[in-house]
Order: C-alpha cells, then structure tokens, then sequence
C-alpha cells in the first residue's frame, strides 16, 4: 500500500503539534483570550500557596478564573522585568519584592496607578501604603508584611542561674538586647562550643546579604541615596554594619560560611545556637514544636527589612479589568484574615490588624507591631548585583583580607566606582 | 547517475504519476520528514546559540535600559579585566582537571574488577555479587543531582553529619575544604558513568586475547598494561573529553546546593557565574560573553583531550 504525500505529511502533524506544544508558554489558559481570566506571577512560598488556597473564593464572588503562577526565584526575577520593563504582556498581576524591588518598580516599572482604580476606602485600610508610593502614584499593593525578628533561647534568659552569672560578669540584667553592643554582650556570654554557639550569620552570599540589611537598617543606613542618587556603601553606618557582621562570625557555629537562614532554623531547633536575627516565618514552627524554649523580640537596631510580596498591574496587562478585582480580593478583610492565621504573616489591613481572631492566631503580633513602622527598603534598582558585591566585600573583612572598614571603602570606591543607585 | 535519474523518471511517467514527478515527491516528502527535526534543531540550537553571540556583542540589562545596543567588544574586554571572572575560570579549571581525573581512575578501576568479576565468574554467588555492584553503581548516577547534593550535604554536615560523628571531628568540610568537598560529591556522582561506558568497552575485548596473553606468561598487572588498557584506549579518551566538556560547561547544581560559590568567591565556578550574572544581575550581554568563552573553553579541553589520543600510539 502506498501513502500519498498528503497523508505522509498529515502523519507528521501529532510531532508538531507535540512540538508547538513544547515550545508554548505553560500557563492553562492563553493571555487575553478571556475577559474570564486574570494571570498573577508569583513565586514558589507559603504567602503564594495561602493564595492559591482561597483563590476558589475569588473565583466563586466574581467569575474570573484565577490562573496563579509559581515560578522559582531565579526565574521570577527576569519574568518581573520581562512584565514591568519591557512591556511583555503576559501577566495581569505581578508580584514584585517589596524590600529589593521598590525602587526599580517607582522609578522604572511600566505599572498602573492603583490609587485611580481602588477605591479610597480600600486604600484607607492599607498600612505602610506611601512605602509604595512614588510621586503620587501607587505602583502596588502589598499581599502581607513580613520582617526580620531576633530569636532568642527563652529558657536560658529565664534561668536564675544563667541571669546571676550573665549579671555578675556584664552588670545588667539578662534580657533581649536593645542595642548591638548587649546584643554582643549576650551572644559572647552563651557561645559554649562545641554544645552551643553565641550567633548565626547565614554565610551564603545572599543570606550574608541579608544579615548585612539587618545591621545597615538598623544603624539607620541604607545602600544608596535616591536624592542625591549616590551610593552609600562605605557610609559610617555601613563601616559599623561590617564591623558588627566580622565580630559576630566569630561566634558562630562551624560551617556557618556555606549556610543560610534556614540552616540557622535547625541549629536554633537542636539547640546549637543561642540567638540569630531572622525573618518571622518560622515563628510558627518555633510556636509549635518548641514553645518554651524560644522567645522573639524586634531586633536590636532602629529600622527592618521589609518583606512583602506588593502585587502590581502592568501597563501592559491583558485584562487588568480582572487585575484590579484580584487585587482588590487579596486585599480584601475576609482574605487578609485567612491569610494571616494560615501563614502567620502580617495583615496589610488596619483593621485586620485588630481583629480578636488574628491577633490570637498571631501570638506576639504586639513586637511585630513595634517594628512595622521602622521598616526599611534597598535604595537602588539593582539590588542583585549589589548584593552580591556587598557578600564580596564582607568575605574580604571576614577572610581578613580587608579590614571592616577598607571592605566598604573597596565596595565603594573601587568594586562599584562610578555607579549610580538609580541607574 | 544519470541512468539513475532515467530509471527514476521513467517511473515518474507511469500511471500513478500525476502533477509531481516521482523526484519531486521523493524530495518533499524527505523535507517533510525531516522539517520537524531541523525546526527543533533550528528552535533549540541553532537560533539559542546565534542569540547568545548576538548578545555578547551587545549591551542587554534590562534594570538598565529596556534596549539593546550595540556594545562592541566591551562585554570581553570586562571579562578579559575581570579578576572574579579569572578566578572563577581558574576554579572551574582546578575543580575540572581534579574531577575527570578521579572518575577516571576510580572509573577504570572499578570497572576492570568488576569485568573480571563478571568474565571469571562461573558461580551462581560470583554472578549474583557482579550484578548486585553493577546495580548499585547506577544508584548515584540515577540520582536527582540536586537530591544528590542535598545528601552530601547532610552527610558533610559539622554538627549533625554522620561523617564527623564517626570521625569524632568537626570539620566543617564545606567551609574548610570546599573545592575537595565539591569534587568528592561530583565524583560521586559522575563516576558510575565513567564505569559503564569503561566496563562495557572491557567486556568487547576478546576473551582469546587474554587466553593467549595467559599462554605467554603475562600476569594480572601486564594483562591490563598491555592488553586491556590499550584495547579501550579510543572509549577511554572520547569518555574523558567527554567529562571534562561536561564537568567545565555544567558544573552547577552540586555547587549551587552545598557552598553556593562560596566561602566568598572560593567555589564559585564558571557556570554558576554566568547564572549569576544572567538571572541575579539580570546583565545578559556579559553572561552572554561568559557563555562563549564557556564554549570555546570546554571545545578547547574536548579538542586538547582528543588530540593527544591520536597522537599517542595505540
């Protein structure tokens, strides 16, 4: 039997479609083929599962599908600018960094003004709302707030024992630090190795980089300056932050310089760490699995690193009709509540905040509350590449390479010489 | 030929022929055949690859500016002036040299044990045992490499790794031998491939030839000196080009879960820097650039490696 070439190439026609496939995009429904739609990037996290989970309600008050897309970090980084830089359209919603991509999304990102499309008593709800604001315009909205927290060994501050020695050999009382030099003070005394270390700094680039935020916030600094539009990176706060960082190291676990806060979570879990700085996602855990062992209180220093997950609307959006009424169910009381008993994250709402309910959900939302007010963002729009340059700098000072202070002197003057904090 | 194309014409004017000749149809249905493969080729290699080099000429970071301009030679002159960049090939070079260099001697070892094991093996118990170690040499291999490095990880771990724990140490094998440590899982991993490719060129030598060795006195030592050895040499020389294009190009998820580059810039290999400088720094004409000399370099080595085979005697 022979095939006419019509049928050999109809033959063909499964591998291309197999291939068309392959190469498409992943999402379930095509970009603006549905007013019934709205597309929301977002990146792999509990904040992101809470919305995946009470999306069905979304759905069910208004009708719109709600396609969320996880994606991983990396990825998520070159997909924001794709959607807010270069115009690509896919998205409706996307999620950017409140703490590392405010600045690049007020001066760069091609977003949507959400203070002419929410209303004003929606917007009179929202806390921290001029964090987002950039001459006028309001380029997001965050999903929940999230910050770093000191975590302590509460059974050891409470211990008669440990406070009369602690006493006797620094002449105060034994309590979470208010400053870096008690907060010092404190680690050094419990730095017991091998049983037990004073401190955790995660090593890893990015989570040293973190740990840098920690001290630069809270000495009251920052990377760069927008008004003058000059890098701040051997600023006196920053000398101190790396001084702070160096000492610090020293009294931390073996190892620590190839791990990250999460591996700092389990060393504090088993007991081999007295006292680290970190974000409060894990105040869960530490509520649930050792509630009397420890304790949390803000950290020692004046500012935070804002963590939120701040949704915006592309100027390119296919159906922003749909992202405006997604946003504005994130944002809404009824999911703001879930959301915050469910991942134990922070209200954006004001009088979500006061609800009986999360706050009992929230057991030491009083401390979260002292901090909100002092939260502190990356003052340039390039944080990736600063950051890594910021780790450089700090394994120069930590190998002793560089003193402290020449280390920022090198990130300023040399590594990141002529740049500018918004480029 | 021409006869050919006679014959074929000819049966282009038979009865079945209508408005294509017979050639005709032969060659559209052999472009139709092999269209999906050069579009996927075209798709995912050809046009990737011409993009990359166009971007390595150009300036593309996004956080910058939104366009693409042109750039010159700048993006290689950075990479030339760069000390992170040396540095990083420098480590890539150490890691890759090391690493071949022990996947291919475990490598050879293993697999000349256990072909012998498998060829002198005539009980149930010495069948059994050779195909229990084949089974589980492919374990590493089969594994996830991320799941892999999570696993050494945990294994490395100063305080609550099982390894300090028989050593009664703790070494914080990560931090203080980082490059040694990367290499042992990498070697770990890569190596089982290194065997199967080596057990099996072993095993298609000629049983006779070993017997005739034996009659002229040849013991253990001179049978794989003169004999086994020579005979994979072709397998062995493609399998270690192979391994160094591939550890130099590709060298990342170990890296990436245990030292993430670091202490510092200590582990901070070649691909994972140009990762970082694509997807952190969002600076795709230097990665771009990076990407090229990843290429040429690993061609290079791959190139190097085969060379000295046809030069050597056989």
């Amino acid at each position: 039997m022979r095939l006419g070439i019509g049928v050999k190439l109809l033959s063909l026609l499964p591998a291309v479609a197999l291939l068309a496939t392959a190469c498409s995009s992943g999402a379930t429904t095509p970009p603006g083929s549905s007013g019934k739609v709205v597309r929301v990037l977002a990146v792999a996290g509990p904040e992101t599962d809470a919305l995946i989970k009470f999306a069905p309600d979304f759905e069910k008050s208004t009708g719109i599908t709600a396609s969320i897309e996880q994606v991983a970090r990396p990825l998520w980084g070159q997909r924001k600018v794709r959607e807010l830089i270069e115009n690509a359209g896919l998205y409706d919603v996307v999620m950017t960094g409140g703490g590392d991509d405010n600045l690049w999304v007020k001066y760069k990102g091609h977003v949507k003004d959400l203070s002419k499309l929410l209303s004003a008593d929606q917007l009179d709800q929202v806390i921290l709302k001029d964090k987002f604001t950039y001459n006028g315009k309001l380029v997001g909205i965050p999903q929940y707030y999230n910050f770093p927290m000191l975590f302590y060994r509460k059974d050891l501050f409470n211990n008669p024992t440990e406070q009369a020695n602690f006493k006797a050999k620094y002449g105060h009382e034994l309590a979470p630090p208010t400053s870096y030099d008690e907060m010092y003070q404190i680690a050094e005394f419990f730095n017991r190795p091998p049983n037990m270390y004073g401190f955790f700094v995660g090593g890893v680039d990015w989570s040293v980089y973190l740990d840098d935020t920690y001290f630069v916030y809270g000495l009251g600094g920052n990377y760069g300056d927008p008004s003058s539009n000059q890098l701040t990176l051997n600023s006196p706060q920053q000398k101190q932050a790396m001084n702070w960082l160096v000492k610090f190291s020293k009294l931390n676990p073996p190892g620590w310089q190839t791990e990250n806060f999460f591996d700092g979570d389990q060393l504090v879990q088993n007991g081999k760490v007295a006292m680290y700085q970190n974000w409060f996602y894990i105040w869960k855990t530490f509520q649930q699995k050792l509630p009397d062992k420890i304790g949390m209180a803000p950290l020692a220093g004046k500012g935070a690193h804002l963590g939120a997950f701040v949704a915006t609307i592309p100027d390119a959006a296919p159906n922003p009709g749909a992202a405006v009424k997604f946003i504005q169910w994130m944002m809404s009381a009824a999911y703001q509540k879930q959301q915050a008993i469910e991942t134990g994250d922070l209200p954006i709402r004001k009088d979500v905040l006061q609800d009986p309910e999360v706050r009992k959900a929230l057991v030491g939302i009083e401390q979260f509350e002292k901090v909100l007010p002092n939260l502190q963002y990356n003052q340039t729009t390039w944080v990736g590449e600063l950051s890594a340059g910021v780790s450089e700098a700090i394994a120069k000072a930590l190998k002793g390479d560089l003193s402290p202070d020449a280390a920022a002197d090198w990130l300023q003057n040399e590594k990141f010489k002529g740049r500018k904090a918004i480029e | 030929m021409s006869s050919r194309r006679q014959v074929r014409g000819d049966r282009s004017r038979g009865p079945a022929a209508g408005f294509l000749t017979w050639n005709r149809r032969v060659q559209l249905t052999g472009l139709g055949l092999t269209l999906p493969a050069l579009v996927f080729a075209f798709a995912l290699m050809v046009y990737p690859v011409a993009n990359v080099v166009f971007l390595s000429f150009h300036q593309y970071s996004p956080l910058r500016s939104a366009q693409t301009t042109d750039a010159g030679i700048s993006n290689y002159a950075w990479l030339a002036a760069s000390d992170i960049v040396r540095h990083s090939i420098g480590v890539t070079v150490v890691f890759t040299v090391v690493s071949v260099a022990i996947e291919m001697g475990v490598g050879l070892v293993l697999a000349t044990l256990l072909a012998k094991l498998v060829v002198e093996s005539r009980q149930l118990f010495g069948r059994v045992l050779s195909r229990a170690l084949l089974s589980c040499f492919i374990v590493p291999f089969a594994a996830p490499p991320i799941a892999g490095a999570i696993a050494w990880k945990m294994l490395l771990h100063p305080q609550f790794g099982p390894v300090d724990a028989i050593l009664r140490s703790d070494i914080a094998w990560f931090s203080q031998f980082p490059l040694a440590s990367v290499i042992a899982a990498d070697a770990w991993k890569t190596t089982p491939f290194v065997l199967f490719l080596l057990f099996a060129a072993i095993l298609s030598i000629d049983p006779d030839q070993y017997e005739a060795a034996r009659l002229d006195g040849a013991n253990g030592w001179q049978e794989f000196r003169f004999l086994t050895l020579p005979s994979i040499m072709p397998v062995l020389a493609v399998v270690a080009a192979f391994r160094a294009v591939d550890a130099f190009t590709k060298i990342f998820d170990v890296v990436f879960v245990t030292t993430g580059g670091g202490p510092g810039n200590d582990t901070q290999v070649f691909p994972l820097l140009i990762w970082r400088t694509a997807f952190d720094f969002l600076n795709f004409g230097q990665a771009s650039a990076l990407a090229v000399v990843a290429v040429l370099v690993s061609a290079a080595l791959g190139a190097a490696l085969l060379a000295v085979r046809r030069l050597s005697p056989a």
